[in-house]
């Protein structure tokens, strides 16, 4: 398996469909359990996660570029390492 | 990660099926659905981590609605189909009815006043009729999943049943049990007839009868 960057919609809509097929599965659910007034903050939610979730995505791979910005910006200015402290 | 998952997913069925085949345990299709979607969704979502796998998510939106269907609905197949009048002389032991889809009647009108019981009855998709003599105390409670329930005060007549005296129709079931009946005649012994009816889409229609001739 190729290694991928996290991808909140195949988490998000994966999660989702397990915890419906665990309902169906152990919930003994009837019709009216489906009425739209039970169901909404369902998919609501799991649209909330999913902008979430991007959200943190972005935040963390730009917290990872600015350390990396910086890692290099710092060798650019010391590329021998003399500036490197030493500890007896 | 997608073919893994669904290789997983089939496996999971053919094997539970087998072992229900088996003696094992019941495992019904509506079952086999929800527990596919089950392996899927896992699979699905820990695919976003790793190998993903973004066109699982078309086979499961396929399956939700069988899924959904099969489980809610409560049909069984086996329960059969078509068309079912039942006629209830005696109620010494409990009756129960099941109807996958169609039509089914009921008929309680040969039961002796003051007779008491038990009587379950379940359609899965279809109508649901009852008619129940207004000198038998009954006290009835169920549910319609989807669909209605409708109340229809009538007279017997030499040429059947008619309604004469009201209707009532409701959405849905069965909010509270409906009790009724203008007792037991006179020298009889008291008695309840307790009826559990639960249709889970189509109708109910309680045919509440006079027996006494018409006037």
């Amino acid at each position: 398996m190729k290694p991928h960057r996290f991808d909140p919609f195949s988490f998000v809509v994966g999660l989702a469909i397990a915890v419906l097929g665990g309902m169906l599965l152990w919930g003994d659910l009837d019709v009216p359990d489906l009425r739209p007034s039970r169901l909404w903050p369902l998919p609501v939610f799991a649209v909330g996660l999913m902008f979430t979730l991007y959200g943190v995505r972005r935040l963390v791979e730009s917290m990872r570029e600015a350390a990396l910005t910086e890692t290099e910006a710092w060798a650019e200015t010391d590329p021998d390492g003399s500036n490197t402290l030493e500890q007896d | 990660m997608g073919p893994l998952t669904l290789g997983i997913g089939l496996v999971v069925i053919a094997l539970a099926t087998l072992l229900s085949l088996a003696g094992a345990f019941a495992f019904t299709l509506a079952q086999a659905a929800a527990m596919l979607l089950l392996v899927l969704g896992i699979g699905m979502a820990v695919g976003g981590f790793v190998g993903r796998a973004r066109w699982l998510a078309l086979p499961m939106l396929a399956i939700v609605p069988f899924a959904l269907v099969l489980t809610v609905l409560h049909i069984d197949l086996d329960d059969g189909i078509g068309e079912r009048t039942i006629t209830i002389r005696t109620l010494d032991e409990p009756v129960e009815r099941r109807l996958a889809a169609g039509d089914m009647t009921v008929d309680l009108l040969n039961l002796r006043p003051g007779e008491s019981g038990t009587v379950n009855i379940h359609v899965g998709a279809g109508m649901l009729t009852l008619n129940i003599p207004d000198d038998i105390t009954v006290e009835l409670t169920g549910s319609v999943g989807l669909g209605t329930t409708q109340t229809l005060h009538s007279r017997v007549t030499r040429g059947g049943v008619h309604a004469c005296c009201g209707y009532a129709e409701a959405l849905g079931g069965f909010a509270q049990p409906i009790r009724w009946g203008g007792g037991p005649r006179a020298g009889s012994v008291a008695g309840t007839v307790r009826i559990q009816a639960t249709v889970s889409v189509g109708a109910v229609r309680i045919n509440h009868v006079n027996r006494s001739p018409s006037r």
